[in-house]
């Protein structure tokens, strides 16, 4: 069992890493296919192209898929419940209505719309948590997807607000890319900082990998195995939020990811965290350079990616669904 | 092991939960030496598992002090108070399916650094300790997939595989069957004859009575009896605690309990 745990996460890895380095080189120029990067050389549109939109691009799109599948697992684990997503938590809504407030009265300076986008993100966390335990209805599962709901609801009206009094040419346009989410404005603009939060986030929660199984215990049997359990929940969730809205605030709004990769994770590897933290990290990483690589390609007009990732994963989580307990 | 020693003792506990009135404990004093084994009983609400979170820390008292091995809990760090004093809920929901080793290898959590995962030795000790529950061909299975019975097994394993000198067990044995536990009863006794101190709730007088030297009578939060099992179980006061009629029969030297 472990030993095969260890087999299929070298084999994701090694997927991850092939999916890396061929997203690099895959494209539209100088014609569909892939870049050859001697050519580079004596072409400056090409060395532009490649440098300043190709290579941030896909590290964004690595590290947010990353930072969905680790985040979504960190998510599900810590609430003891398969369903929840960083979406489902209002996390997702929150840091977007963050995003508009930093691109409506801020000009959309990145370094504001991402510390409003986390900071709104977290708030919305723990507005859904918070109220969830208000919540006299249903056992926790159904009371943390009610309030997570209501929550989202709420930042979703401060949106469409925004969207309303938001200047039709720049702004509307901007929160709305944002909100379909997609990775195609990608430049290195606001980038640098992203990949130090993402980074640092990944770290931590890879280095507790084992610890977070601990999380998901009650509070009484968690604290009686010797765990403060709040705060490292507390540790976990942060690093967790961290890295979703860091990357999110660049890319907006790119959902069903987190809530699905960790089930195909877990399928793969089985529960323990250990391996399928690791596992949730590749596979959201694989599916976000899939998915863009073959938006960005296959077609000329390129359609956002959170469109697609939520056709994908809405099929996915019913099948999933539909397979468990069989 | 030194019987003069205690190890675990509370001495006049008080508690109330913040912001009701309705439920409060006084006067709890209960001493431990390291092999004994210590069984609480009492309606449902009269205590019992309040004073079972108050020994592993859990609460705070508003009163009384308790002591692990002659030193205030206070004074222990979490993980400290979780390389002493194991605790067995009842049950305990999760939603993952993790195999039964990999759930009782999560007791090893007090002896690992926060960043470790659990060596070879641990993984080794927590199957010895699903083998001392008689789990060991369920290693592989899933935890989701056991009966009430199978799993209370797994989460005594669990506190065994964290190797402490105290263990703490909340109504426990409750869906066992009678083979299981006659079993779960023999390996309590047997772990306290290897001087490993055992504090439990139970509604089955019975179980009690099967393996406790001690016994505490518990009534609407205070201490009704306490003592040596042979002095605290009569019939009088079982039925002042419980509120119903009950006769005591003695048969081959173990005490049972019959209500009418």
């Amino acid at each position: 069992m472990i030993k095969n745990n260890r087999l299929t996460l070298t084999i994701l890895l090694g997927i991850f890493l092939i999916c890396l380095i061929l997203s690099f080189l895959i494209g539209r120029y100088p014609e569909v296919g892939f870049i050859q990067l001697k050519s580079l050389e004596n072409d400056p549109i090409g060395q532009r192209v490649f440098y300043s939109l190709r290579v941030p691009r896909v590290i964004l799109g690595a590290l947010l898929g990353m930072a969905l599948g680790t985040s979504g697992l960190v998510f599900q684990t810590v609430f003891n419940n398969p369903l929840v997503g960083s979406g489902m938590l209002g996390v997702t809504q929150g840091a977007s209505l963050g995003a508009a407030i930093g691109i409506v009265f801020f000009n959309g300076n990145p370094w504001i719309v991402q510390f409003l986008a986390i900071g709104l993100g977290t708030s919305a966390l723990f507005l859904s948590v918070f109220s969830a335990r208000r919540i006299h209805y249903g056992g926790w599962t159904l009371r943390l997807v009610l309030s997570g709901s209501v929550i989202s609801a709420l930042f979703g009206a401060g949106i469409s607000l925004l969207k309303y009094q938001a200047d039709a040419r720049n702004q509307l346009h901007a929160i709305e890319f944002w909100l379909m989410g997609g990775l195609g404005y990608t430049t290195w603009r606001g980038l640098p900082i992203v990949i130090v939060i993402v980074i640092l986030s990944l770290i931590y929660l890879w280095k507790v990998r084992w610890r977070v199984n601990l999380l998901a215990l009650d509070h009484e049997t968690a604290s009686s195995l010797g765990i403060q359990i709040q705060k490292e929940r507390l540790m976990a969730l942060a690093a967790a939020v961290f890295a979703v809205s860091a990357a999110t605030s660049l890319s907006g709004i790119v959902g069903w990811i987190g809530l699905i990769v960790p089930h195909l994770a877990r399928r793969l590897l089985g529960a323990n965290t250990s391996d399928s933290l690791p596992a949730s990290m590749l596979i959201g990483g694989i599916l976000v350079l899939v998915c863009d690589n073959g938006m960005r390609t296959l077609s000329a007009v390129e359609i956002p990616l959170g469109i697609i990732t939520s056709f994908i994963g809405v099929i996915v989580f019913i099948l999933l669904m539909g397979a468990r307990k069989t | 092991m030194n019987p003069a020693v205690i190890s675990l003792e509370l001495r006049d506990l008080r508690f109330t939960y913040s912001g009701t009135n309705a439920f409060s404990l006084t006067g709890v004093n209960i001493r431990m030496r390291p092999g004994q084994i210590v069984a609480v009983l009492g309606p449902n609400g009269s205590g019992k598992t309040t004073i079972l979170k108050l020994a592993n820390g859990r609460l705070t008292p508003k009163g009384g002090e308790i002591l692990l091995e002659g030193k205030p809990l206070h004074d222990y760090s979490r993980r400290e108070i979780g390389q002493r004093i194991g605790f067995v809920p009842q049950s305990e929901k999760i939603s993952f399916d993790y195999t039964v080793l990999e759930y009782v290898s999560m007791g090893r959590a007090p002896w690992l650094h926060p960043l470790e995962q659990p060596t070879a030795d641990d993984i080794a000790i927590s199957k010895q300790a699903i083998a001392d529950v008689g789990m060991a061909a369920f290693a592989h299975s899933l935890v989701t997939r056991l009966s009430g019975g199978q799993a209370q097994l797994v989460l005594l394993a669990r506190a065994l595989a964290q190797q402490t000198s105290v263990l703490l067990l909340d109504e426990a044995s409750s869906q066992l069957d009678l083979a299981n536990k006659k079993r779960f009863l023999d390996i309590l006794s047997q772990l306290a004859a290897n001087g490993k101190t055992i504090l439990f709730t139970t509604h089955e007088p019975d179980v009690a009575a099967a393996i406790a030297q001690k016994a505490i009578l518990m009534q609407n939060g205070a201490v009704a009896f306490a003592g040596p099992l042979n002095e605290v179980y009569t019939a009088q006061n079982l039925e002042q605690v419980y509120g119903t009629p009950i006769q005591l029969v003695e048969i081959d030297g173990r005490k049972v309990v019959l209500w009418t």
